[in-house]
C-alpha cells in the first residue's frame, strides 16, 4: 500500500505552497498530485510554476500527477490543461473534458473522484480509454467499492481518499467572494486569507461545512485511520492524504506508521491534528457526517 | 377563492366524524377507478390528518387491509391549509408547492408520507371518474 | 402550438405524472421528459413518476399530438444493480420513447451497443461543462444532444456550441441548482442519499418541518437548515439554500431559495444556436407544468421578433410558482460571477 498526497484544495501564498511541497519531498508518499483544482482565478503558482515544481519533485523520486479542475469551463481552462498533459505526462482527470484531452494525446490518466464511477461497466470504460488508476466517488461506501471492483472485468489500480476534508460540491458561484459581498470576477482573492477554508455552522452552532471558493467541503475531516484493516483488504493500492494548512506531515507519518503497525493508529493526537473532528460515515454506508467507531 | 364567513362558522362547529366517514366511503368507492395500479402499501396502518386551519378541525384517514378507514390521532403526518386553499389544490388551480413556498400549506410529522400523498393527488387522472357521469353533467363541468 | 419556425428551440417540459404530461402537451411543449418509478432517475420521489403502463399511454398520447417523450435514466447505476438501469433503457426502447437522457458512461455504452437507433442525450447530471466533454460523449456514444449544467455564462455556452456538432439544451426556468449537477454530494453528506446514488436531493424521509408558533424550522437528518419567521416565504429543504453562520454573519451562505428565469435572455440563447430550452420541475403539480409551459411557449414564439421584450404577465405567472418568490438569471448574468 502506497500513500499519495492529493492536490492542494486551498489557496496559499506562493511561498507557503513552495515550502509545503519542499517539505513533502521528504514525506513517505510515492505520488504527489499537483495543480489548481478549484478555481482558475487562483494564480500564486502559474502553469509553468506547477510544471517546474513537478520536475523538482520527480527528481526527489516522487511520481507527479497533474490534477484537472473539477469544473472546466473556459477556453483557457482547457488550454492550460493541455499544456499539463503535454509537458507533465500524467493527468488526474476530474472532468470528462480532461479525459478527452488525455485520450487525444494518448497519455495515461488517473480517473479522479469527481468522474462519478459507480459501477464496473463505467470503470472498464475508463480503463479501456487509458485510465491506469481510479478513485471511487467520495460518497462510495466500502461495500460499493467492493461491488464495483467485483463487477469490473479489466484490471486497474484503486486509490482511496483516506484523509482530509471532503470536497463535496462545486458551483458557478464563489461562496468566499459572496461572504465578502464581492463578485467572483473581482474577488480580491479572499481565499488566500483562509488557509483551511471558512467554517460554516448551522444557526445552532453545529460545525457543518467549509467554504473554499467555488468548492464546498465538509467541516469535519474524513479519516479512515481507524478503518485501515477494512481499507487494505478491498484491494486498494494507494491511499490519499489531502493537504491541510498544518500537520500534513504528521498525518502522512501516522498513516505510514499505522499501515506498518495497526496499533499505531491510536497513538496520534487527532484532537490536535484535526480539532474539527473525524468522520467516516461514507466508508460505512452512512451519511458522510457520521462517525462510526471501529477501534 | 372566497368561502363565505357564515359557512366557515357553520362548518367549524361540526363534529369531525361525519365528514370523515363520508370521505372514507367515497375513497373506497373511487379507489379502483382512480388508482387501479396503486396498492397503498405506504399508507397501510399510517394515520394521515388533513387539518383545516380556519375551521380548527380536520379529518384523519388511514388504510387497513385494502380499505380506507377512519383514522386516529395523533397522526403520523398532518397537512394543514385553509379550506379555500384545499379547494384550490383539489381543482388543480394552484400548485401545492407554490402554496407551500407561500406558507399557506404545511406538512408536519412524516414528511415522506405527506409528500407521497401530495404526489398521488398530482398524479391522479380524474378522467375515468368523469367518464361515468351522464354526458349532460360532463358538458356542464366542461370535462 | 408547438414551434413552427425551424430555428426556434424546442421547449422541453417536465412530467412527474400522466396528468402533468397531458398538461405539458396541451400547453405547447415540444417534448416532455419524465422518468420511471425507481432509482434510475434524478427525481426519485415517493409517489412520483411513471409505471410502464402509465408511460405507454403517455407516449401514445404525446406522439399522437406530434410531440416527443424523452426518458431520463440519469442517475448512476450502483454496482451490483446495473441490470435495473439497463432494463429501464430496454423498456424505454420497447415503449417507443424518442430519446433517453443518460449520465453514466457505462450505461451510454450499453445503450449505444444495444439500441443504436434510440437517440441518446447527455444528461445535466453528466456534468459536461465544456466542449471537450461533450465531444467525448459524441465520439464514443454518438449523443445527439447535451444538457448543460446551470453553471455556465452565456459566452461560455456560446463557446461550447461553436466547438461541437452536438445539439445544446439549457435550462430556461425552474428551481435553481447552485452547484454543478453531478458534482454535488452535499445531500449524502447529511443523509446518506444523493442525486447520483439515489436520485434524490435532501430526501423527504430525512426532512422535518417543525412549526413553533408562527415560525418554522427545517431540519435535514436533524441538522438545522433554515428557520422561517412568520409569513417569510419558504423554499425546498435543500442544503445549498439554507441559512447558516459564517464568521459573524448569519445568511444564505450559498444561495437564497430562488428560481432560474431566463426569459430576458431568450433571444440571445436563440441567436447562439441553443436547440432546446428545458423547464425544471418533475416534482411539481400539473398546475405548475401548465402555467410554466404556456408562458415559456408564448415567450419562445415571440423571441425571434426583434422587438421582443418580457411581458409583465409572463413574469407574473412565473413569479407566482417560483421557489421563495425570487427569480434570478443565475450564471447567465455577469453579476452572479
Amino acid at each position: 500500500m502506497q500513500l499519495t498526497l492529493g492536490p492542494l484544495l486551498y489557496y496559499w501564498s506562493r511561498q507557503a505552497t513552495l515550502d509545503f511541497y519542499a517539505a513533502a519531498a521528504d514525506w513517505e508518499v510515492s505520488t504527489i498530485y499537483l495543480g489548481e483544482v478549484v478555481c482558475a482565478r487562483r494564480h500564486e503558482l502559474r502553469t509553468s510554476d506547477w510544471l517546474a515544481l513537478g520536475q523538482q519533485l520527480c527528481q526527489a523520486g516522487k511520481t507527479v500527477v497533474y490534477s484537472s479542475q473539477a469544473l472546466l469551463e473556459s477556453g483557457s481552462d482547457l488550454s492550460s490543461l493541455r499544456r499539463f498533459a503535454k509537458e507533465g505526462g500524467l493527468l488526474e482527470a476530474n472532468d470528462l473534458g480532461a479525459v478527452k484531452i488525455a485520450r487525444d494525446l494518448a497519455i495515461p490518466y488517473i480517473a479522479g473522484p469527481h468522474l462519478n464511477i459507480y459501477n464496473g461497466a463505467t470503470l472498464d470504460w475508463h480503463q479501456a480509454a487509458g485510465a491506469i488508476r481510479w478513485l471511487p466517488s467520495l460518497e462510495a461506501s466500502r461495500a460499493a467499492i467492493v461491488a464495483t471492483l467485483a463487477e469490473a472485468k479489466l484490471p486497474i489500480e484503486t486509490e482511496i481518499f483516506a484523509h482530509g476534508r471532503l470536497p463535496l460540491a462545486f458551483s458557478a458561484r464563489c461562496f468566499t467572494a459572496r461572504h465578502y459581498d464581492l463578485s467572483k470576477d473581482a474577488c480580491e482573492f479572499k481565499c488566500i486569507e483562509h488557509a483551511d477554508g471558512q467554517l460554516l455552522k448551522t444557526r445552532e452552532g453545529q460545525d457543518f461545512l467549509r467554504l473554499n471558493g467555488i468548492q464546498t467541503q465538509s467541516a469535519a475531516c474524513h479519516a479512515l485511520i481507524h478503518d485501515l484493516a477494512s481499507v487494505t483488504n478491498v484491494g486498494a493500492s494507494h491511499l490519499r492524504i489531502s493537504p491541510q494548512a498544518q500537520f500534513t506531515a504528521e498525518i502522512v507519518a501516522a498513516y505510514a506508521a499505522a499501515l506498518a503497525q495497526p496499533a499505531a493508529a491510536t497513538q496520534f493526537d487527532w484532537q490536535r491534528i484535526n480539532p474539527e473532528g473525524l468522520v467516516n460515515g461514507y466508508w460505512h454506508g452512512q451519511a458522510g457526517i457520521c462517525r462510526k467507531e471501529t477501534v | 377563492m372566497n368561502i363565505p364567513a357564515p359557512l366557515i362558522k357553520l362548518l367549524a362547529v361540526l363534529p369531525e366524524t361525519p365528514p370523515t366517514v363520508v370521505t372514507v366511503a367515497l375513497l373506497n368507492l373511487l379507489r379502483k377507478p382512480l388508482w387501479p395500479e396503486e396498492d397503498f402499501a405506504w399508507w397501510e396502518g399510517r394515520q394521515v390528518r388533513m387539518a383545516v386551519s380556519d375551521l380548527n378541525w380536520g379529518i384523519t384517514l388511514s388504510y387497513q387491509n385494502g380499505r380506507f378507514v377512519c383514522g386516529d390521532t395523533p397522526a403520523d403526518v398532518t397537512l394543514t391549509a385553509s379550506l379555500a386553499d384545499y379547494c384550490l389544490i383539489a381543482r388543480r388551480q394552484e400548485d401545492p408547492d407554490t402554496l407551500f413556498f407561500q406558507r399557506r400549506l404545511s406538512i408536519t410529522g412524516d414528511t415522506e408520507l405527506g409528500l407521497t400523498l401530495k404526489n398521488l393527488m398530482d398524479a391522479t387522472d380524474f378522467s375515468p371518474l368523469f367518464a361515468r357521469l351522464p354526458s349532460r353533467i360532463r358538458m356542464k363541468l366542461n370535462v | 402550438m408547438p414551434s413552427l419556425a425551424p430555428h426556434l428551440p424546442q421547449l422541453i417540459c417536465p412530467a412527474g405524472s400522466l396528468p402533468a404530461l397531458k398538461a405539458a402537451v396541451q400547453s405547447g411543449a415540444d417534448a416532455v421528459y419524465l422518468g420511471f418509478k425507481n432509482a434510475t432517475n434524478a427525481r426519485n420521489f415517493a409517489g412520483l413518476n411513471f409505471t410502464d403502463s402509465q408511460l405507454k399511454s403517455g407516449i401514445e398520447y404525446a406522439q399522437s399530438q406530434g410531440r416527443e417523450v424523452l426518458i431520463a435514466i440519469n442517475t448512476y447505476p450502483q454496482a451490483g444493480r446495473t441490470a435495473e438501469w439497463q432494463a429501464s433503457i430496454d423498456a424505454a426502447a420497447d415503449l417507443g420513447a424518442n430519446a433517453v437522457i443518460l449520465a453514466d458512461l457505462g450505461l451510454l455504452e450499453y445503450a449505444t451497443r444495444r439500441h443504436p437507433q434510440l437517440r441518446r442525450h447527455l444528461s445535466v447530471q453528466g456534468s459536461a461543462t465544456n466542449f471537450e466533454a461533450v465531444n467525448l460523449a459524441y465520439e464514443h456514444f454518438g449523443i445527439s444532444r447535451a444538457v448543460l449544467p446551470r453553471v455556465l455564462t452565456l459566452p461560455q455556452i456560446e463557446y461550447v456550441i461553436k466547438n461541437t456538432p452536438v445539439e445544446i439544451e439549457v435550462f430556461g426556468f425552474g428551481s435553481l441548482c447552485v452547484m454543478a449537477e453531478g458534482r454535488c454530494i452535499l445531500s449524502s453528506y447529511a443523509t446518506g442519499e444523493s442525486p447520483n446514488t439515489h436520485g434524490v436531493c435532501s430526501p423527504a424521509s430525512h426532512v422535518q418541518w417543525l412549526p413553533k408558533g408562527d415560525t418554522l424550522d427545517t431540519r435535514l437528518n436533524g441538522i438545522l437548515i433554515d428557520h422561517f419567521e412568520k409569513d417569510e416565504p419558504a423554499g425546498y429543504p435543500t442544503l445549498c439554500k439554507g441559512r447558516f453562520e459564517v464568521g459573524d454573519a448569519s445568511y444564505y451562505a450559498m444561495e437564497e431559495p430562488t428560481s432560474l428565469n431566463a426569459l430576458s435572455v431568450l433571444p440571445e440563447l436563440i441567436r447562439m444556436g441553443v436547440k432546446a430550452i428545458k423547464v425544471e420541475g418533475r416534482q411539481r403539480s400539473p398546475a405548475y407544468v401548465s402555467e410554466v409551459t404556456k408562458t415559456l411557449r408564448a415567450a419562445i414564439d415571440a423571441a425571434s421578433d426583434p422587438r421582443y421584450s418580457v411581458k409583465p404577465a409572463w413574469q407574473q405567472a412565473l413569479s407566482k410558482v417560483s421557489e421563495g418568490h425570487q427569480q434570478t438569471l443565475g450564471a447567465y448574468s455577469r453579476p452572479w460571477r
